[in-house]
């Protein structure tokens, strides 16, 4: 074994946490000792709770509620995504198409000529063709599918040969090194804009609303599929929408062929920093110097009339030297007091024979039960009785025969039922040994105050009893009629 | 060609709760319902209903904490149970009509038909280190972490005096705990 490092006060602190709710000052003490996250005292305390936990079925109409609350339900989404965003369910993915294909046929393709598409003839998303050789893409035919014209909207970008109505589209062209995937924005969506060029790759999400097609197209780019870089002047021109376009570069390119845009989509900025709301003057209100001049007066006055506590500190020490004195004093004087006068009155020695007779002869509301023995072989033959005061709270045992037992070996131990508790959870009246087989009368000291005494019952367990019985091995019971 | 490298990783129950999985709710609930309920009902007999939900929900939204190489499920999930219904006896601790709690609570338990689910590791350490402990100690320790009461109610259901009741609980969660870790704990 090795030892523990845990600091004490640390220690000291997380078990408390594991029993109780710390407070602020706590807290703070244990995130400066550095041993926040330490879980180990509660979950030895949750350990505690699970081995000494007696099972019990749980109602049929509660799990029916928790199962109604739970993940899946549909009340609960406990997934965490970006802002707006809904994550697709697993089905709905898109999966990496390279997975499964063997590199090695890719290279046979690059080498020769392809008559076939090398991808089915279906709708395929942008993200599936991440990694596929430039070769393989030209290869790549226009989608069968017909889809419905897109909402034509202007493009800084210009290509000279296409038409302004274009669908978004992602497009691939070899006669240019910078090619561009376009994607139409939604118009019911305006987003804020950003649009930063990073390594070649424009990414732009329109500022204002799309503005309807016949809005003049502004901006053109040089070549057909270059990207345009300065793109801030024409962003600061507060009519004109700047379109959603996004351009990558590839090495090799393809005849154009376009896919859709998933509807669900939510356009992504590449910058980190985009533009800083401006909030309406009614949210937020500076204090004006005049206000800020008031409050530093005001918590001035405030700090004047505080008492200072260095004084309060610098009379502690000495009241409590003082008090120690005295103290030691009085404790003095009281052991020189006890010598001088020592006690006349005998020591009576008294058992819990001589206790039990005074209770029965005291009390007025002793019950008396009589053991009934079991099968277990320590109580073959064994007689007795058990006699209790509920006003008084104590009791005794009395057996006669009962088998005497080795401490190191085995304990009885004894358990009290009470009728206003659970009947699964008895108190424990402690354990107790038998050193002969004449008369033994042993005191009951229950551990909780027992309201309405039900039963008694004795059992035999390991050495110094134990928190669960297991009931293997039941002595003697006493049932209250 | 076979390509060497390390396993890939079961995803545990709970991390299959935190991945939305609709079947592993279930399974949790079949596994542990039953656990859950038997803890709320010691802590809160009058109130454990709501107690049980509370404390699933909870758990599907801790599940994706667990860290199996940290201790079993079942002792995450107990866990997390004793951590909420520990908040909910501090809370119902403001209300004075709800003191009379306090006196239902029992001390031992007697298990009726040896269903203690000691069966998993965390469980059958703690059960070993507990009967370790002196029986004060062992008293004092589970009306502690088994019932949630406080030292003062502890010190005022056994008559033992405050400081008494601290040190016991203390020795004996750190003799738990060192138990469980594998360390050298405090001497009980």
């Amino acid at each position: 074994m090795k030892g523990d490092p845990l600091h004490p006060r640390a220690a000291e602190l997380l078990t408390e946490r594991a029993l109780r709710p710390l407070d602020d000052k706590e807290h703070w003490e244990l995130q400066q000792l550095g041993v926040d996250d330490d879980d180990s005292f509660d979950r030895a305390a949750a350990a505690v709770v699970v081995a000494t936990t007696v099972m019990e079925p749980m109602p049929s109409t509660l799990m029916d509620k928790i199962l109604a609350k739970a993940p899946g339900a549909g009340t609960l989404d406990w997934k965490r995504t970006l802002p707006g965003v809904s994550m697709p369910t697993p089905a709905d993915q898109a999966r990496d198409t390279l997975v499964g294909v063997e590199l090695s046929e890719l290279e046979k393709l690059k080498d020769q000529p392809v008559t076939e598409p090398l991808i089915a003839q279906k709708e395929v998303a942008p993200t599936k063709l991440m990694g596929v050789p430039s070769a393989a893409l030209d290869t790549l035919p226009p989608p069968l599918v017909k889809r419905p014209p897109a909402i034509p909207a202007p493009s800084l970008v210009e290509p000279t040969d296409k038409p302004k109505s274009e669908e978004p589209k992602v497009r691939f062209s070899k006669d240019s090194s910078a090619p561009a995937i376009s994607r139409t924005p939604t118009p019911a969506t305006p987003m804020p804009s950003t649009r930063t060029p990073v390594s070649g790759v424009a990414v732009d999400v329109p500022r204002t609303p799309v503005p309807p097609a016949d809005v003049p197209v502004v901006g053109r780019a040089p070549t057909p599929m270059q990207p345009i870089t300065p793109l801030a002047p024409v962003l600061a021109t507060p009519k004109i929408a700047a379109p959603d376009v996004i351009r990558m570069p590839l090495p090799q390119d393809s005849q154009p062929f376009s896919v859709e845009t998933p509807p669900h989509a939510v356009p992504i900025s590449r910058e980190r920093s985009g533009p800083v709301p401006v909030l309406p003057p009614d949210v937020v209100t500076m204090p004006s110097r005049d206000e800020l001049a008031q409050r530093r007066a005001a918590e001035r006055q405030q700090a004047k009339t505080m008492p200072l506590a260095p004084q309060r500190r610098s009379v502690l020490p000495w009241l409590a030297a003082a008090a120690c004195l005295a103290v030691a004093g009085g404790a003095v004087w009281w052991a020189s007091a006890q010598k001088a006068d020592p006690p006349t009155a005998p020591v009576v020695a008294t058992t819990p024979a001589t206790e039990r007779a005074a209770l029965l002869a005291n009390a007025t509301d002793v019950t008396k039960i009589t053991w009934t023995i079991t099968q277990d072989p320590t109580s073959h033959g064994a007689t007795g009785d058990v006699v209790w005061s509920p006003s008084a709270q104590r009791g005794y045992m009395r057996f006669v025969g009962l088998v005497p037992n080795d401490p190191s070996q085995f304990q009885y131990q004894l358990w009290i039922f009470d009728k206003t508790r659970d009947q699964a959870y008895p108190v424990d009246g402690g354990v107790f040994d038998v050193a002969s087989n004449g008369e033994v009368v042993v005191a009951i000291n229950p551990k909780l105050h027992v309201n309405d005494l039900g039963m008694f019952a004795v059992t035999v367990e390991k050495p110094g009893g134990v928190v669960v019985s297991k009931r293997e091995r039941i002595v003697v019971t006493a049932t209250r009629s | 060609m076979v390509i060497e490298g390390r396993p890939l990783a079961v995803p545990t129950l709970l991390a299959r709760v935190a991945a939305g999985d609709p079947a592993a709710v279930r399974e949790v609930l079949s596994r542990y319902a039953n656990l859950v309920w038997s803890i709320a009902r010691r802590f809160e007999p009058s109130d454990a209903e709501d107690a049980v939900q509370e404390i699933f929900l909870d758990l599907w939204k801790s599940a994706g904490r667990y860290d199996a190489e940290r201790g079993s499920e079942v002792t995450f999930i107990a866990m997390i149970a004793r951590r909420r219904l520990i908040d909910r006896r501090r809370t119902r601790r403001r209300r004075p009509e709800d003191s009379s709690q306090v006196a239902d609570v029992v001390l031992e338990e007697l298990a009726a038909d040896g269903t203690s689910p000691a069966a998993t590791a965390d469980a059958a350490k703690a059960a070993h280190a507990l009967d370790q402990l002196r029986p004060e100690q062992r008293q004092v320790l589970v009306l502690s972490t088994c019932h949630g009461l406080s030292h003062g109610e502890i010190a005022q259901q056994t008559g033992m005096p405050l400081g008494t009741v601290k040190a016991h609980a203390r020795r004996g969660l750190m003799s738990i705990r060192a138990a469980l870790l594998g360390v050298q704990g405090e001497e009980s």
